[in-house]
């Protein structure tokens, strides 16, 4: 027997016991969890790939995630410290530290002075909620959001944050939350990717965002998030290349399609139909994004609501517009991504140049949402990967200053979607840093935020290297006091 | 002959055993209450729910096959194979009953039930053992082998029934009558009473199983609220207002190995919460009408009995019940397409969401082919589709819809008041619609109606505030107008090409704004364009040596942008080779003194790329030139990014030559240096040097020595970043 029949036999036997066990296996359990699934269009509309929930009547349809990425100060945005301007270049108290880990960049430092915020804080609305100074526009909506002041991490540094807040786990190659939201949920609108990824970079010193953070990780390709550009092109390559019509386009999908069932047929790498749905999906994308990017239909005043920066492409604002737009247009799940935030030194410098980046179109995204009736069911989340010291980090000059990472507490705040708003979730000692009422861990909050969408945090698992894994790992709990 | 032996003598051990264990299962129970398991034999007891499958199929089946064989005389031919069934379901019956005999000492059931199930799982491991001798042995007469077999298929049924009532409890064949009554979910008011909402929920999840009607254990009924409040035989089961002499908080509290510990050991135990419920509820008076609204709202046991029924429900997180039929799956699937997405409101729930994607695939008949489902769509979202007047006709017949979505249709909004056939509708928007004062009136008659979102609708201010005066329990919903806005500064112009920043001969400098209708003024002399007397741009803006823009935008109704600044450059004499003189930092190296003539400007922002970078040496760089064309001015492209230590240079000296040996001072300059922190831009530094034609250039850039007192890095040495020198 030649190596190449042997191969043959053995392959297509183990294919054979795959797809007869598995095949038949997994169709039965699917269609027990699943009953959705059989539902489905004629031409295949139902992603196999998906669960077809939500498990129970989700209070959110869709997220939109403003990520805060570099970690903004939660002492000169949400968390009030009256205390540090009085004890200004006073020594933090060993009792508060309480042997905390520091990072590399302070942990050698001789001396940790406490240091206030530069910039003066207000009570608004009927919440009474303190918002700085350099939050107006955010200001004007604490009735609408609910601010959770006790959110607590593990890690210390950016990478390991942000990875932990996007997909449940410190090291990368677990699912992202989107993913998981494409997974169990499935597209409403099955002509735009389930969970869209929007880039934007500010003024202040950044850090970088690398593709593992919006990663299907161990789940089907078809659930990572699809980046869209800051081009005048959102969609790269969606286009037909110059010369091909529609028709001819679609030709070509469907002679694609066919030998890529064949490969199906042979092979049963659920990677094949992936690739045929997203095929499928991208030719329907050629009409869709072009309404995405029409803004004819958005009255004038739009762009003072979202700041005259939002038509430029690629800034915060504009990605906040699209966001809206997306949402809009059913996509589960939209991460946006926004850099400068990590202000080590020059904090008085660089912060204001961060806020009046992402204040006016951030409030304008609720405002926008709650007049055309989304805000009910679309969950508006805004904050970074950890807060920052109390104490300052390098020298304290008379007027300026810099924090380093903090993880004990920090603030974020949530709106829409079965939140309970005009409400501050949590409180924070008075130096604000230790946690003395209500935490909320990453995985409590991600338990959270799949409740909202309609999901039990513990159902909702993957089998994969022989055992089942969920965003929350083993924990979590749902911060019940922030669900209205 | 061998194997006859064998078969022989397994038969005899099995019979031997039988017999023994038929005996220890005798004494076992006559032992009764005196038997003591120890810990290492547990596994056995807990060895009861896999063997007793097998006598229970094992004995059915015996008793039809003799029941066949005595009544129709058939099946001689199985003789053989009944009689080995007979021994074996007799032994699996008594290691049935031995196993479950140890399990019963471990307690945690219902003991009533408990004795009678193991009284008659005795009865039948007896039974089937003289149904052995009977059927298999034949040591019996055959009528007292009928009776045995008769009663045995009694003890058998009634006895596998009293276990699963054990295990499964008692509504699980048959569903009690008050069962459904009693797991009727309350919903929760103000004017609920605790007791309802809070504490007869968990009475009743961990009590009532033993404590009820039909069965109440220890003379002791909760059911009804009279026979509570007199308890059972120790006595009435709490003290109002004395939590911790009551007999309820007490039993609860015991260790979970005292005998009188509730509920008891095995069962499911109350939760921290729970205990603290009860106790609360008990300490604040134990009152059975007292609601939720007779708290003040701060109240402690206000406050913790109302997160405690959150608590509850969150858990559950229950599922509007709909009473209408699911939709055939078939008929979903004929409707479901990538521009209709029909889909359950959650897994199990009848209810469907229908929504419309991509305005230009839609027709009206999309909607009509709906009507199949529409006792079962709760909501429709048809937002930014272009449907008329005709989609409200279709949906006025949808009985059961709850939220509608006509946002940005072209619905005028005069058959809105058919929608009050929809009398379940509680949410409707029309932000972006032409919908007018009569349409909302008319609408406001749903008395379901609870929000209305009517953004950017004809609807003036002043009839939004009479909308919501005559109609208060509708939220009108009427977002941000254009008036209410503030005016701002526009975004500063920006370059058509931002990477191209030199510019060869002819070619010139090209603006735009993304904002439409908007002037842009500019200047080249250095100074701040205004709004009114600067030049227009209107077109490219030639480029002849190093050139200052400074632009801003301007627009009616807006403030101006703030001034953007573009240093660009031409072409001019091209040099024919650079060599640096002195070494720059290995961080910002770029690609030596080519990198100085290859019309790459630097990138500014945390990528310092193309940028060749000084501190401790200044920078130092040689060219060679044709020497055909006069030299007037010489042009330095260098970086400003003051807190970032990069600074104007200290001094520009630029020396030449016709060979690279005789090279003099042909010029200098000194920039000022800034008074304190300024933006971060591409500067040009402009050297005038004696005309004439050189052969050979040296250019020479000092860095700061000593920072000033207003920077962060005082006395310590600044840098300079140079990426392109020019020659003109």
């Amino acid at each position: 027997m030649t190596p190449e029949n042997r191969f043959r036999l053995n392959h297509t036997r183990r294919h054979f016991l795959t797809r007869a066990g598995l095949g038949i296996g997994s169709i039965a359990l699917g269609s027990l969890l699943a009953p959705k699934l059989f539902k489905g269009g004629d031409d295949a509309e139902m992603d196999p790939a998906t669960l077809g929930l939500p498990h129970f009547a989700p209070k959110a349809k869709r997220v939109i995630y403003l990520f805060q990425n570099g970690a903004p100060s939660q002492l000169e945005s949400f968390d009030h410290k009256p205390l540090l301007n009085k004890m200004q270049g006073q020594e933090l108290p060993a009792s508060i530290r309480m042997g905390q880990r520091l990072t590399g960049m302070t942990a050698n430092q001789e001396k940790f002075p406490l240091v206030g915020s530069a910039f003066g804080f207000k009570q608004h609305g009927q919440s009474g909620a303190w918002v700085s100074e350099m939050f107006p526009q955010m200001a004007s909506i604490v009735d609408d959001i609910c601010i959770v002041k006790t959110i607590h991490t593990d890690a210390i540094n950016h990478d390991p944050a942000l990875t932990f807040f996007q997909t449940g786990a410190q090291q990368g190659n677990r699912p992202s939350m989107g993913a998981w939201m494409s997974y169990g949920l499935g597209s409403d609108n099955r002509n735009l990717p389930a969970y869209c990824v929007l880039l934007s970079r500010g003024r202040g010193n950044g850090q970088g965002v690398y593709s593992k953070l919006w990663t299907n990780g161990f789940l089907d390709s078809i659930h990572q998030g699809v980046v869209f550009s800051s081009g005048d092109d959102p969609v790269l390559y969606l286009n037909n290349p110059e010369g091909q019509d529609k028709t001819s386009r679609r030709d070509m999908l469907d002679r694609l399609a066919k030998l890529n069932s064949m490969a199906f047929e042979k092979f049963g790498d659920p990677e094949i139909e992936a690739k045929i749905s997203q095929y499928e999906m991208s030719y329907r994308m050629q009409t869709a994004v072009p309404e995405l990017t029409d803004l004819s239909k958005e009255p004038d005043h739009i762009v003072k609501m979202y700041g005259p920066d939002c038509l430029v492409p690629g800034t915060y604002a504009a990605n906040c517009l699209l966001a809206r737009k997306l949402s809009e247009s059913g996509v589960r799940f939209v991460q946006l991504y926004h850099q400068g935030w990590d202000q080590h030194g020059n904090l008085v410098g660089e912060m204001p140049l961060q806020a009046q980046d992402v204040d006016r179109a951030s409030a304008a995204l609720v405002k926008d949402l709650k007049q055309r009736g989304l805000l009910d069911e679309t969950l508006v989340i805004w904050g970074g990967e950890f807060g920052r010291t109390n104490y300052c980090q390098g020298d304290l000059s008379r007027d300026n200053y810099g924090r380093d990472h903090h993880p004990k507490c920090f603030s974020i705040w949530m709106a829409g979607g079965g939140i309970k708003p005009g409400t501050v979730w949590g409180e924070t000692d008075e130096f604000g840093y230790n946690i003395v009422k209500d935490p909320v861990s990453v995985h409590d909050f991600h338990a959270t935020v799949l409740h909202l969408m309609g999901m039990d945090h513990e159902q909702l698992t993957f089998r994969h290297l022989g055992r089942r894994y969920r965003l929350t790992d083993v924990a979590g709990e749902i911060v019940k006091g922030i669900v209205a | 002959m061998s194997s006859s032996t064998a078969s022989h003598r397994y038969r005899a051990f099995l019979l031997n055993g039988l017999f023994a264990l038929q005996v220890l299962l005798a004494v076992l129970l006559l032992l009764g209450d005196a038997l003591e398991v120890p810990a290492w034999l547990q596994w056995a007891g807990r060895s009861h729910p896999l063997f007793l499958h097998f006598p229970i199929a094992f004995l059915l089946l015996l008793i039809a096959a003799e029941a066949v064989v005595a009544f129709r005389k058939e099946g001689a031919g199985m003789r053989g194979m009944l009689d080995w069934l007979w021994m074996h379901a007799a032994l699996l019956a008594t290691l049935t009953a031995l196993s479950g005999l140890i399990l019963s000492r471990e307690g945690g059931y219902d003991e009533t039930t408990l004795d009678r199930h193991k009284w008659l799982g005795a009865l039948t491991a007896f039974l089937s053992y003289a149904g052995f001798l009977a059927f298999a042995e034949g040591r019996l007469p055959k009528r007292l082998g009928h009776a045995v077999l008769a009663a045995c298929a009694v003890t058998l049924v009634w006895g596998s029934h009293t276990g699963g009532t054990l295990t499964h409890g008692e509504d699980f064949l048959l569903p009690g009558d008050g069962g459904e009554e009693a797991k009727k979910q309350v919903t929760v008011t103000d004017s609920t009473a605790v007791f309802a909402a809070a504490v007869r929920p968990v009475l009743e999840a961990k009590c009532m199983s033993c404590h009820n009607d039909r069965k109440a254990k220890d003379g002791f009924n909760m059911e009804q609220t009279s026979l509570l409040l007199k308890g059972g035989e120790e006595g009435p089961p709490w003290m109002a207002g004395k939590p911790d002499s009551s007999l309820m908080i007490r039993r609860i509290m015991l260790a979970m190995e005292d005998e009188k510990h509730m509920p008891p050991k095995g069962k499911p135990q109350l939760t921290p919460q729970e205990i603290e419920l009860l106790h609360r509820w008990i300490a604040d008076g134990a009152d059975f009408d007292k609601a939720f609204r007779d708290y003040a709202r701060t109240d402690s046991f206000r406050v913790f009995a109302t997160a405690f029924t959150g608590t509850a429900a969150g858990s559950e997180a229950k599922s509007k019940s709909y009473g209408f039929p699911p939709v055939d799956p078939k008929t979903l699937a004929k409707l479901n397409n990538p521009y209709r997405v029909i889909a359950a409101v959650d897994r199990g729930s009848p209810a469907l969401d229908l929504s419309f994607f991509i305005g230009s695939q839609y027709k009206p008949a999309h909607l009509e082919e709906c009507l199949p489902i529409a006792q079962q769509v709760v909501s429709v979202s048809l937002r930014n589709i272009p449907a008329g007047d005709e989609a409200v006709d279709v949906l006025s017949k949808f009985p059961n819809l709850e939220r509608l979505t006509l946002a940005g249709t072209n619905v005028t909004g005069k058959t809105l008041g058919r929608l009050a056939a929809c009398a379940r509708l509680e949410s409707v928007s029309l932000s972006q619609t032409k919908a007018d004062l009569s349409a909302l009136e008319s609408l406001a008659a749903i008395p379901s109606l609870k929000k209305v979102f009517l953004w950017k609708t004809s609807v003036t201010k002043e009839q939004v505030a009479s909308l919501r005066e005559r109609h208060k329990r509708i939220l009108w919903e009427d977002g941000v107008s254009a008036e209410s806005l503030d005016s701002l500064s526009l975004t500063p112009p920006l370059m058509v090409k931002p990477e191209v920043q030199v510019f060869a001969a002819g070619e010139g400098l090209m603006l735009r704004h993304p904002m439409k209708g908007v002037t842009i003024r500019y200047t080249l002399d250095g100074k701040d364009p205004d709004s009114t007397g600067s030049a227009v741009y209107v077109g490219p803006i030639p480029v002849k040596g190093p050139t200052n823009v400074k632009a801003r935008a301007v627009m009616p109704g807006w403030l101006a942008s703030p001034v953007a600044e573009f240093t660009v450059f031409s072409r001019g004499i091209a040099a024919e080779g650079a060599t640096l003189l002195t070494e720059p930092d290995k961080r910002y190296r770029s690609q030596g003194g080519q990198s100085l003539m290859d019309g790459l400007k630097g990138e500014s922002g945390n990528a310092l790329i193309n940028w060749l970078g000084f501190k401790d040496v200044p920078f130092k760089a040689h060219f060679r030139m044709s020497g055909r064309d006069s030299l007037r001015r010489v042009v330095l492209s260098m970086a400003d990014n003051h807190f970032s230590y990069i600074m104007p240079p200290a001094r520009v000296t630029v020396y030449a030559g016709m060979d690279s040996s005789s090279m003099s001072p042909v010029g200098s300059m000194a920039p000022p240096q800034p008074g304190k922190y300024g933006p971060v831009v591409n500067k040009a530094y402009t050297v005038n040097v004696k005309p004439g034609r050189y052969r050979h250039v040296m250019v020479q850039a000092d860095p700061v020595t000593s920072l000033p007192a207003w920077h962060r890095g005082h006395k310590d040495k600044g840098w300079v970043f140079v990426d392109e020198v020019f020659f003109d």
